[in-house]
């Protein structure tokens, strides 16, 4: 602790603080600009200029670290009058079209501005535009209106990780321009720290300004990291922008490109807006009325004969939503309910239960962690700001990351170590590193006392501990070495992980013996909003395909889940059409519908109430933010009251029912979470053996379960179709030995077919891995493969 | 050289053998080829020397040399003759079989290569005669007309490396004490303190730790540190491994301007040479010390100077300032301890080294010691590279090392300190010269660089030069740098184009206090003094060009009107020939007259009349 004066009052800070956190933790306020919570100091606006006695001239407080004995002035008419002066210079070559900006009202520049009484500045000049594109088209770069404070490209860097703009040219001349194009992942963040409006988006047809709008807070519905963000509504209905202001936790104002621009699906044209009927191929609209008695009709006499029913429910659907299609189902004969979540985060929850991990987690417990293990996810397309907070443990707290994936991971260019075994062999990664702890005695002592702990140390014994086949050894005794000597490890752990049972046993094994979770952390990165949410609210979760494929199940009612986005679609047309009856509920044209008889639309997350269950455990609000009828909720109420069941007076009144239920509990800090009800920590038996790959190439799905609302029969977000698209990558060195270069057309076999498209060669892949980005076109993709899978073996040729 | 030194004893061995081995007898030839006596031909000498040695078989009888710059750009291709010491000046190709046939062979001094003074006439034979020499204290910069810079046992020659061996045998701490105690200042323009950081970089935590030599010199119109890397590279080299063993460093870089081609290939050279004699690389010496050096080519923008952004081009970033909130010592380059010095910096340690830290002291003043080079340049008769004692006093660098103003005309100012120095005025020409005075008068030391101006030049248009360099050199980072300097630039272009109000000087004043104050590195921090050194000064010259609309020095081209004077005007009819838009016109042996509404100001009847009949007002 370091003592200073401050304006004549004396303040406490911790050492290593600037001055300006001082002040500001002691509240005392100096004028800031460039200055922002999550970057680092800047230092362009010098607007934070304050006395310090011993300098002999002003030192910007936001850069000058606070030391022990100084004494600080920061009001004075001196400082006054040159912060008036930096500030006129800034306007000099704003251009004064504020009633024009999309920032009007929450400029900080008018704001300081105002604060500063600039009523007229003493020069002129005009900033020229340059008219250079942005890196990203979801964004506009006003040139003239930027006030180079910096803060867009040391966001791009510190916070996403990427290096895609900087400020270019020299002097007066100098500017926001791209200079890596292919670095930017249109996250926005950019946009997001912009303290004028000289970076706006260009999504939405229709701007609304801050006192046109109305901004409702919600949960980001597509994918389970929980962020916070705040939609921006013009008249209650259309999202003109989505914005992030309040600095909530998980996401402490950051999004990805989903959720930053992945709102205007909610606004498509396509949306369902009435139900219909499938008539001899016809598509005949009917009234909701006549919906409901169908669907209420065909369900009850199928029950009634002692068939069964099967509900196919989206991860992305709200607690409320699930857990109504629970109260159906329980309500017939015979039925199951299946979801996507059973893939990843289902597998993740058991093996966690069975071993007595508790499934919730803090994320902040990353920046506890010396060395963090990231295996089997890109974090680029799933739970993206995890990636930022690793980012923010490497800055600034040095911590060190090893990647295991067989693909170019978003963090393997800031990794210590970059392990790339094959698909499906991770399980001999982390045998041999637990074997390595084992042999070395620098596993947790309390792994000891463990149930299981004989049995996998007997069986990792009779391993090598050594690096397994095909992993570079010195890269495997650096990754080693940076676990060993961690204190605290953290391990996250996605889909390519889950995808085989052996592989995410052994991940688990490493984990408690190296002393986790007590000592760190280990999670699941949760792909869908909601996935953990359905895990936990249905009982005996199915897979889909085991509804599609299971005879007696004579019904199925899908729930905004489209199955051709995740299975073989031949399959699944093929079990639909020997089912007596398939409705579908959601809110835009999918490929199931083609199969179903009734089709009655649903509403999107901005139009409904309830709460998500994210990946951690944590509740999130989902707020209604557009007018009208919450129409998939509804219709699931009314087919309950149909049914006989009991019905709800809204979402609330169901949240509440699951509450009662002893499904969610209150933290510390009175936030609602999921109970936890994990038992005693055990090691799993087996995890030791790993699948032989007969296959020429292992094909990684990514993006699988993915948000049909953003492309499925149609594109149905430019946000997310201007940067994503499909792509098949592949590797400099197997392109090579097949001749193949970007753009040529290859021909892809597997057990079930063949389908062509174009590869790209791309750095940072393993050899003999193949990696597929779906986006809209699932069903090609798909179906080559017969079974459900997170990788498949091919063949390839040029076609 | 392909024999490792593997000890002190070896090497003062090495030493001895090669003087041994040379006579002092020997005739021998020097000739400089440095930047300066390149561009006026020398490498044509040259090779017109070996040419007529080996056709007159005297290739074994004489030495020739060729070296980097001696200093008297303005009087080259020079030519040295050993051992007498005789000194030549503008030597030409066709001097060259004269040198070798009667200087040479017979001991005549050839009268017509001889430096005379300009204003006395006084011829000189011998080069420590010379005034422009005689009154320098050469003592970094004179061993670069003893050797040549890609032969190292010209090096060893005269001793070099024995400072090295001395410091290797020396206690790290005594090294920085010593350095300390010299009170070294950076001579890069900061005048920081050396030993100050060598004993901060020591001190810090971190591995592993850097030492840099900062080579952009960037200030145009400089060329002492281009000088001395392509002239005496092994100097540089020394005080470096000295440095990084003080300081317990193993890597350095040298970080070169991109324009300094010869600078780059003579420091590999040395290098190299180094590396396989053991004098960098692995156990240096025998001592168990390993340091090995990198050279890297700089990024272009004269902000590439400044350590932050230096830094960040060595790590491949653009080359912008960053903020400190930490000294570069604890966190500089990759976030490690760091020491960047400038190549003159490095080149006096081994000179500390060897006579010791109260030697150096005992040269100087007060607070500034040793010696410093100056690049002299501008309306001055000898331009060149000078090195004098700190506190040598304006006048005598001027007047009599540097030979007085050119033509005989009138002394006005005196700008130090490169692009962003101040302009000092007659009034201040005794003052001391050293980083303290020169503060005081509202200029700095900066890297040494001297522009001397005559009464030909304008003030106001001199400062719109230099902020016009200034802003548009500026990284565009921080706002005052940025914006202030377009705005300085801006008032300052209407000022000498006829549009100025009375305003303006007080606005150029609050800016340019706000940007000296506020600027985030010392490119924007020091980038005022040119406006404002030359208001505080000649604020005179300003209100003439506000108020009255005119040019004094009758340089700024919208506020100057050209007329013939009646008086002189003969009819030549010259001016009106001259003329390119027909301004000037007249009958022949009458008096001409020039419109002032065609007239561009270009000046070419002012050059043309030999009369002296065009006024400029
Ligand atoms: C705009 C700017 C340009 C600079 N250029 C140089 C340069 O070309 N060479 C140099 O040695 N120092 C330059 N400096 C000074 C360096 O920042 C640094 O102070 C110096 O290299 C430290 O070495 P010294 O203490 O030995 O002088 C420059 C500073 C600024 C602000
Ligand atoms: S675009 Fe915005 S954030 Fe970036 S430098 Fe300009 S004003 Fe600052
Ligand atoms: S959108 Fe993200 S990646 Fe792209 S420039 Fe902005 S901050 Fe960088
Ligand atoms: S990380 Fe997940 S929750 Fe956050 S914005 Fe992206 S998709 Fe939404
Ligand atoms: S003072 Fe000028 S050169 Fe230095 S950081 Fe600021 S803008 Fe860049
Ligand atoms: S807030 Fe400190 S310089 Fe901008």
């Amino acid at each position: 602790m370091i003592r200073l004066t401050i304006d004549g009052k004396e303040v406490v800070t911790e050492e290593g603080r600037t001055i300006l956190e001082a002040a500001r933790e002691n509240g005392i306020y100096i004028p800031t600009f460039c200055f922002h919570e999550k970057l680092l100091p800047i230092g362009s606006c010098r607007l934070c200029l304050v006395d310090v006695d011993g300098y002999d001239k002003p030192m910007t407080s936001c850069t000058t670290p606070a030391l022990d004995g100084n004494n600080v002035t920061t009001q004075s008419d001196h400082l006054f009058r040159m912060r008036q002066q930096f500030l006129q210079l800034i306007l000099t070559s704003h251009p004064l079209d504020c009633p024009q900006c999309d920032k009007g009202g929450e400029c900080q520049l008018q704001n300081i501005s105002y604060e500063h009484k600039i009523e007229k500045t003493e020069y002129e000049a005009v900033r020229i535009d340059h008219k250079e594109a942005y890196p990203t088209p979801l964004i506009h770069y006003w040139e003239s209106r930027c006030v180079l404070c910096g803060r867009c490209f040391h966001a791009c860097r510190e916070i996403s990780g990427r290096e895609a703009i900087d400020i270019v040219g020299n002097g007066f001349e100098s500017r926001i321009a791209a200079v890596n194009k292919d670095d930017c992942i249109s996250c926005g963040e950019c946009l997001s720290v912009c303290p004028v409006g000289a970076l706006t988006e260009t999504l939405s047809p229709v701007k609304s300004r801050i006192w046109q709008s109305e901004r409702i807070d919600t949960t980001c519905p597509h994918c389970g990291f929980g962020c916070q963000l705040t939609l921006n509504v013009l008249d209650g209905k259309t999202i003109t922008k989505v914005v992030t202001e309040k600095n909530l936790p998980p996401n402490n104002d950051s999004l990805c490109v989903r959720g930053r621009f992945g709102y205007d699906f909610v606004n498509a044209e396509e949306r369902i807006g009435a139900p219909y009927r499938n008539l001899d191929g016809q598509k005949k609209t009917v009234s909701n009325e006549d919906a409901l008695a169908f669907t209420a009709e065909s369900l009850k006499k199928l029950s009634a004969a002692g068939k069964g029913t099967g509900f196919v429910v989206s991860p992305r659907a709200t607690n409320e939503e699930i857990y109504l299609v629970s109260r159906i189902a329980a309500s017939l004969n015979n039925s199951r309910v299946a979801s996507a979540a059973s893939y990843h985060t289902g597998k993740a929850a058991a093996a966690f239960a069975q071993m007595g991990i508790s499934p919730l987690y803090d994320y902040e417990k990353i920046q506890t962690c010396q060395t963090i293990v990231v295996a089997g996810a890109d974090l680029l397309i799933n739970n993206h700001l995890v990636a930022n907070k690793v980012r923010e443990a490497v800055k600034l707290h040095g911590a060190r990351i090893v990647s295991i994936d067989p693909l170019d991971n978003s963090l393997a260019r800031i990794s210590s170590a970059h392990l790339q075994p094959l698909p499906g062999q991770d399980a001999a990664v982390f045998n041999a590193l637990s074997g390595r702890l084992l042999k070395d005695g620098r596993y947790s002592k309390d792994a000891e006392t463990l149930e299981g702990f004989a049995g996998i140390k007997q069986s990792l014994e009779a391993l090598s501990a050594e690096a397994p086949v095909g992993i570079d050894a010195a890269l495997f005794d650096k990754a080693y070495k940076l676990i060993a000597d961690a204190e605290n490890v953290c391990v996250i752990f996605g889909s390519g992980i889950t995808g085989n049972e052996e592989g995410l046993k052994a991940l688990l094994n490493f984990s408690i013996l190296k002393g986790l979770p007590q000592k760190g952390l280990v999670m699941p990165v949760a792909l869908q909003a909601n996935a953990l949410g359905a895990v936990s609210l249905i009982e005996n979760m199915a897979a889909t395909e085991e509804l599609l494929e299971n005879a007696d199940i004579a019904s199925i009612f899908f729930y905004e889940d489209d199955p051709f986005q995740y299975l073989n679609g031949g399959m699944v047309k093929t079990s639909l059409a020997a089912k007596e009856f398939v409705a579908v509920c959601d809110i835009l044209p999918t490929f199931v519908m083609d199969s179903a008889g009734v089709v009655v639309p649903s509403a999107a997350f901005a139009e409904k109430e309830g709460s998500f269950i994210s990946g951690n455990g944590s509740l999130g609000a989902v707020n209604k933010a557009c007018k009208g009828p919450s129409a998939g909720f509804d219709f699931l109420n009314a087919l309950l009251g149909r049914l006989g069941k009991k019905t709800y007076a809204s979402a609330a009144a169901v949240t509440e029912e699951i509450r009662l239920s002893g499904l969610l509990e209150k933290d510390g800090n009175g936030a609602e979470r999921l109970a936890v009800k994990a038992g005693k920590l055990s090691f799993a038996t087996g995890g030791a053996s790993v699948p032989e790959n007969a296959d020429a190439f292992q094909l990684i799905f990514r993006d699988i379960f993915k948000n049909h609302h953003l492309a499925d029969r149609g594109i149905y977000s430019k946000g997310a179709s201007s940067v994503q698209s499909d792509a098949l990558r592949i590797s400099p060195v197997d392109a090579r030995e097949l001749g193949l270069s970007s753009g040529d057309v290859v021909v892809l076999t597997a057990d079930a077919g063949e389908t062509a498209c174009p590869v790209v060669v791309k750095n940072g892949i393993r050899k003999g891995v193949l990696e597929c980005v779906l986006f809209s076109k699932h069903n090609e993709m798909l179906s080559i493969s017969s079974r459900m899978a997170k990788t498949i073996g091919v063949t390839l040729r040029k076609a | 050289m392909t024999i490792k030194i593997k000890s002190f004893g070896e090497l003062k061995e090495l030493q001895e053998k090669i003087k041994a081995g040379r006579d002092p007898r020997k005739p021998g030839i020097t000739l400089c080829v440095g930047t300066g006596c390149l561009a006026h031909g020398a490498m044509k000498v040259a090779d017109a020397f070996r040419e007529e040695i080996d056709k007159r078989g005297l290739s074994v009888k004489i030495d020739f040399r060729k070296t980097g710059c001696h200093g008297f750009c303005e009087r080259g291709p020079m030519v040295i003759i050993s051992p007498e010491n005789i000194f030549y000046q503008h030597v030409k190709v066709e001097d060259v079989g004269d040198i070798l046939e009667k200087t040479i062979l017979k001991g005549e001094v050839i009268d017509g290569l001889l430096y005379a003074n300009p204003q006395s006439g006084e011829k000189y034979v011998h080069e420590d005669e010379v005034p422009f020499y005689k009154l320098q204290t050469r003592t970094v910069f004179g061993m670069n007309s003893k050797v040549d810079p890609k032969n190292m046992e010209d090096y060893l020659a005269v001793d070099g490396y024995s400072a090295l061996a001395k410091a290797l045998a020396m206690n790290p701490e005594d090294i920085v004490r010593e350095v300390v105690t010299a009170n070294l200042r950076g001579r890069g323009g900061g005048g920081f303190p050396a030993g100050r950081k060598w004993e901060e970089t020591s001190k810090a935590k971190g591995s592993p730790k850097y030492v840099i030599c900062n080579a952009d010199e960037g200030d145009p119109g400089a060329y002492m540190d281009r000088s001395l890397l392509e002239g005496n590279p092994h100097l540089v080299l020394e005080g470096m491994i000295i440095g990084a063993f003080a300081i317990g460093s193993s890597e350095g870089y040298i970080y070169v301007r991109n324009e300094y081609p010869l600078a780059v290939e003579n420091i590999n050279v040395a290098i190299k040479q180094a590396r396989e004699a053991g004098l960098l690389g692995e156990n240096i010496l025998g001592s168990g010390f390993s340091f090995d050096l990198k050279v890297n080519r700089g990024g272009g923008a004269f902000v590439c100077g400044e350590s932050s952004a230096l830094f960040a081009s060595l790590e491949g970033r653009a080359g912008e300032p960053r903020a400190k909130y930490v000294h570069a010592t604890e966190k500089g380059l990759y976030d490690k301890p760091t020491n960047l010095n400038n190549v003159e910096t490095w080149a006096n340690v081994p000179f500390i080294i060897q006579n010791g830290g109260d030697w150096y002291a005992g040269i100087g003043t007060d607070h500034s010691k040793g010696t410093k080079i100056f690049s002299l340049v501008g309306k001055i008769n000898n331009t060149g590279l000078v090195e004098v004692p700190m506190g040598t006093s304006m006048r005598e660098i001027v007047f009599d090392i540097g030979g007085g103003i050119l033509n005989n005309r009138k002394f006005k100012a005196i700008q130090t300190g490169g692009p962003s120095g101040g302009c000092i005025p007659e009034a201040y020409l005794d003052m001391p010269v050293d980083y303290d005075e020169l503060t005081k008068v509202g200029s700095m030391m900066g890297s040494g660089g001297m522009i001397v101006m005559d009464e030909g030049t304008c003030m106001v248009d001199l400062a719109r030069y230099f902020t016009n360099f200034l802003a548009s050199e500026s990284c565009g980072k921080c706002v005052p740098c940025r914006e202030g300097l377009q705005r300085m630039r801006e008032i300052l272009v209407d000022i000498t184009e006829g549009r100025g109000q009375e305003a303006d000087i007080e606005l150029l004043e609050s800016l340019g206090a706000s940007i000296k104050d506020g600027a985030l590195c010392a490119l924007g921090s020091s980038a005022p003094n040119p406006v404002l050194s030359t208001i505080r000064y000649f604020r005179d010259e300003y209100e003439a060009h506000i108020k009255e609309k005119r040019c004094p020095a009758g340089v700024c081209k919208a506020l100057i009107t050209y007329s013939v004077d009646p008086a002189k005007c003969t009819g030549c009819t010259l001016c009106a020939k001259v003329c390119p838009v027909g301004a000037a016109t007249g009958e022949k042996k009458k008096v001409h007259a020039i419109d002032p509404d065609k007239c561009t100001r270009c000046g070419a009847c002012k050059e043309s009349c030999q009369f002296d009949a065009i006024i400029v007002r």
